[in-house]
């Protein structure tokens, strides 16, 4: 698919993105103007200020951007406060810059022409000094909306919204038409936006054409958001999904989003490709940023509630739930039934020969066996040694092997029997048998959907929707829509429509 | 000291720039009402009195008093105000119409002073068409501007004036013709003028008085007449050599 089939045919998404990134970068350009405009006169009006003020504004903008979002999100957390911050400061340097050298240039014997007929300081400054000085804000300006236009694309990295998503999904999900299209608009925007300004700029110097200049861009801009909006067509009801930078989440998310579009009027928003996890998705449901996310009983319990005993399922299951609910208004509604966690696997030839199907299946001729691990599983308690001790396995011998070499070593004979991720793409179609862990010796991660107790008493209508996710997929089903994602390179959003077609949910 | 009242008086005034003396033990009084000339060559210190009385330089040894009160004490906001002044540069405000530069001393009370005279009329005064109220001073000749720079100065109607060689740059037909209009506005309005030159011709024209600086000090401060009768060192003499009693003189500071 070429790039520009791509755009027309996620027309309304793309319009979407645009607006998202108009206003991200908008408010951005717009509080890094007036910010930087004060600093700048400040500056100015206090020449002892204006190496410290000018260093700290330049060395911020060295930052690099990656590392400043990083920095920022203990502080005000992922999305798009965290976005406009970033972007405000980088823009500031060019406005404070500028404000300072417009004024500094500014004719001192016209300034001393108005001062002696008795202007204060601020009938100063604000009849003369800032309009004379206006030309070289103006580029100021112009410099530093291009370049937040710019950058703004990276901020959908924390989640922000804006035409990065499209970027970042291309790179998530290797399509490379995906990215390009998010990278084009970016530019194109970048371009106008810099032509309107170089118009403007021109009709600066001509103090006539200068106020008309004025009223076109804005004219223009706010016709432009316009029918960006009208386009992008909203109902007032609306929710967010949030999800992890996974295959498997943004298939989950996607699934979730198609069954609420589908059966409610419900508008879903997405905060997707998190890095990060659990530790980015809570805080941020909490916040409200997102009302939605997919999430995994096993980090859930241990990692995020801290217990360290593990009750049975039912059980966990429910003290999950009325936990949640108690510490953070939250609820778990609907289990899809699939379980991504640790998994041994053998060759379809050695389950065949020696009748496996269950770890305790194994024990029994696990002395003719090798075991093949990546080092971190022998390290841990709960690892190797752990495992052994359970069942009783006494393997033959256990080597070290990377993840990603694992599938070739069991294909090539090399070991017998592997650890995996029972979710994993390269399970589909893989010569292996999974065994069933009959003991349940490895925690967990049955993946759910976390919502805001909130949303749902705003939006009943979800429950029944949630509740349809149960058991609708298999450990098999997700280890092949991870396939089709990571392998085959299909756009998740593809991938989870044509599931749920094939299960007659969606026409 | 005569019998009208000093509305400026210098006493002891001196000023230097760093190292540089301009002024040295200054005193000298001007009336109300009269029409100051000051002439003296290039660098001797004329511009440098002129911000002296508006407050734009401090003293640095003496007192200058305007209006009776001595400027260090009182607010220099509205002092400026009160005094209409033409510098050297003109100084036009380059983003403002010809209409907004003249309005542009009225428009900085809190309140539009009242008896502003109607825009047409300051203009007619300085011999500006009216027809340019909307061009930009990019969009006039050099003798515009400045005639300009004359009615911003004029606009609220200060009673004191002070013109840092407002006719450098007209022709000699216009220079006459401005000549005689600022002796009718100076006269309409009560004005007290201290005005700068480098012509000698144009001082003795217009002066009821001409300070003559020279070595950091007012050399002589006299009626034209006076100056013509009892020059007060070889330098006075020699500037005014050539000058009868119409005031013709072509010599040139
Ligand atoms: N801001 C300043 N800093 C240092 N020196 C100055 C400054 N302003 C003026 N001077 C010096 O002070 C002296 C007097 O300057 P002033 O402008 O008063 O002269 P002037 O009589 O108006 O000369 P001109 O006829 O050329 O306008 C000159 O030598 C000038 O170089
Ligand atoms: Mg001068």
């Amino acid at each position: 698919m070429s790039v520009i089939d791509i755009i027309i045919e996620r027309k309304g998404w793309f319009l979407g993105l645009v607006e998202q990134h108009l206003i991200l970068a908008g408010v951005s350009i717009l509080l890094a103007g007036v910010i930087g405009l004060l600093l700048g006169i400040l500056v100015y009006e206090k020449k002892s200020l204006a190496k410290v003020v000018l260093g700290i504004t330049n060395m911020l903008y060295t930052i690099p951007d990656i590392a400043m979002f990083g920095f920022l999100i203990p502080l005000t957390g992922i999305g798009n406060k965290t976005a406009i911050v970033a972007l405000t400061i980088y823009a500031l340097l060019p406005m404070v810059r500028n404000t300072y050298t417009g004024l500094d240039q500014v004719d001192p014997d016209i300034v001393e022409a108005a001062i002696g007929m008795g202007s204060t300081k601020r009938q100063l400054l604000l009849k003369i000094q800032l309009p004379l000085a206006f030309p070289v804000i103006l580029t100021g300006i112009r410099n530093m909306s291009v370049m937040t236009i710019s950058i703004a694309g990276i901020a959908s990295f924390i989640g922000a919204g804006g035409l990065g998503q499209a970027i970042y999904r291309g790179i998530a999900t290797n399509n490379q038409e995906l990215m390009l299209a998010g990278s084009i608009i970016i530019a194109a925007i970048a371009i106008i936006l810099d032509l309107l300004f170089g118009m403007w700029e021109q009709g600066v110097n001509n103090h006539r054409k200068f106020k008309r200049g004025v009223v076109l861009v804005l004219l223009l801009l706010v016709f432009l958001a316009a029918v960006i909006h009208l386009n992008a067509g909203r109902t007032g009801k609306q929710i967010t999904v949030g999800y992890d930078n996974t295959a498997e989440e943004a298939v989950i998310a996607n699934i979730l989003i198609d069954l609420i579009e589908e059966e409610t009027d419900i508008t879903v928003e997405e905060l997707g490709d998190l890095s990060g996890g659990e530790t980015v998705l809570l805080p941020a449901a909490l916040e409200g940023e997102i009302d939605i996310y997919p999430e995994y009983t096993g980090t859930a319990w241990l990692t995020i509630l801290k217990h360290t005993e593990i009750p049975d399922q039912e059980t966990l299951n429910a003290q999950l739930n009325s936990e949640y609910k108690e510490q953070y208004d939250l609820e778990w509604l609907g289990m899809y039934g699939f379980n991504d966690s640790y998994g041994l696997a053998v060759s379809n030839e050695a389950a065949e020969k020696y009748g496996l199907k269950t770890y305790s299946d194994l024990a029994e001729v696990s002395e003719n066996l090798t075991f093949g691990a990546e080092p971190g599983f022998y390290e841990r308690a709960d690892g190797y040694e752990g495992l052994c001790k359970s069942y009783g396995f006494k393997f033959k011998k256990h080597s070290d092997i990377t993840f990603s070499l694992k599938y070739d070593a069991i294909q090539e004979n090399k070991v017998d029997v592997i650890t995996v991720f029972t979710t994993d793409g390269r399970l589909s179609g893989a010569d292996v048998t999974v065994l069933e862990d009959d003991l349940e010796y490895f925690p967990k991660y049955l993946c759910g959907n976390v919502i805001r107790s909130e949303t749902l008493e705003k939006y009943p209508e979800l429950r029944s929707v949630l509740e349809q996710t149960n058991d609708l997929i298999s450990d098999q089903d997700m280890s092949m829509l991870n396939k089709q994602v990571e392998i085959d390179g299909k756009e998740p959003a593809a991938v989870a429509r044509e599931f749920l077609k094939n299960k007659g949910l969606l026409p | 000291m005569k019998s009208e009242q000093a509305i400026i008086q210098f006493s002891n005034v001196s000023k230097s720039y760093g190292e540089t003396l301009v002024l040295d033990d200054v005193s000298v009084s001007i009336e109300e009402g009269e029409f100051l000339m000051l002439i003296g060559r290039s660098g001797c210190g004329k511009t440098t009195f002129l911000k002296l009385i508006n407050g734009l330089l401090e003293p640095d040894a003496g007192t200058v008093s305007v209006f009776g009160e001595d400027i260090s004490s009182v607010d220099k906001i509205s002092l400026r105000r009160s005094i209409g002044y033409v510098i050297q540069s003109v100084g036009l405000f380059p983003h403002m119409t010809v209409r907004k530069n003249i309005e542009y001393v009225p428009g900085l009370f809190r309140q539009y002073p009242e008896g502003i005279w109607p825009l047409e009329k300051i203009m007619k005064l300085v011999s500006l068409d009216p027809d340019l109220k909307n061009r930009y001073p990019a969009e006039l000749s050099g003798g515009q501007r400045q005639r300009v720079g004359i009615a911003r100065a004029l606009a609220a109607r200060p009673k004191l004036l002070l013109m840092d060689e407002p006719f450098g740059a007209v022709d000699e037909i216009t220079r006459k013709q401005l000549q005689g209009s600022i002796k009718d506005i100076k006269d309409e309005l009560g004005l007290t003028i201290i005005f700068v030159t480098h012509s000698v011709e144009e001082a003795f024209r217009l002066g009821d008085r001409i300070a003559i600086f020279e070595d950091h000090r007012i050399i002589q401060i006299d009626k034209p007449e006076n100056i013509l009768k009892n020059p007060a060192d070889a330098f006075v003499k020699a500037l005014i050599e050539t000058t009868d009693t119409d005031g013709k003189n072509n010599n040139k500071l």
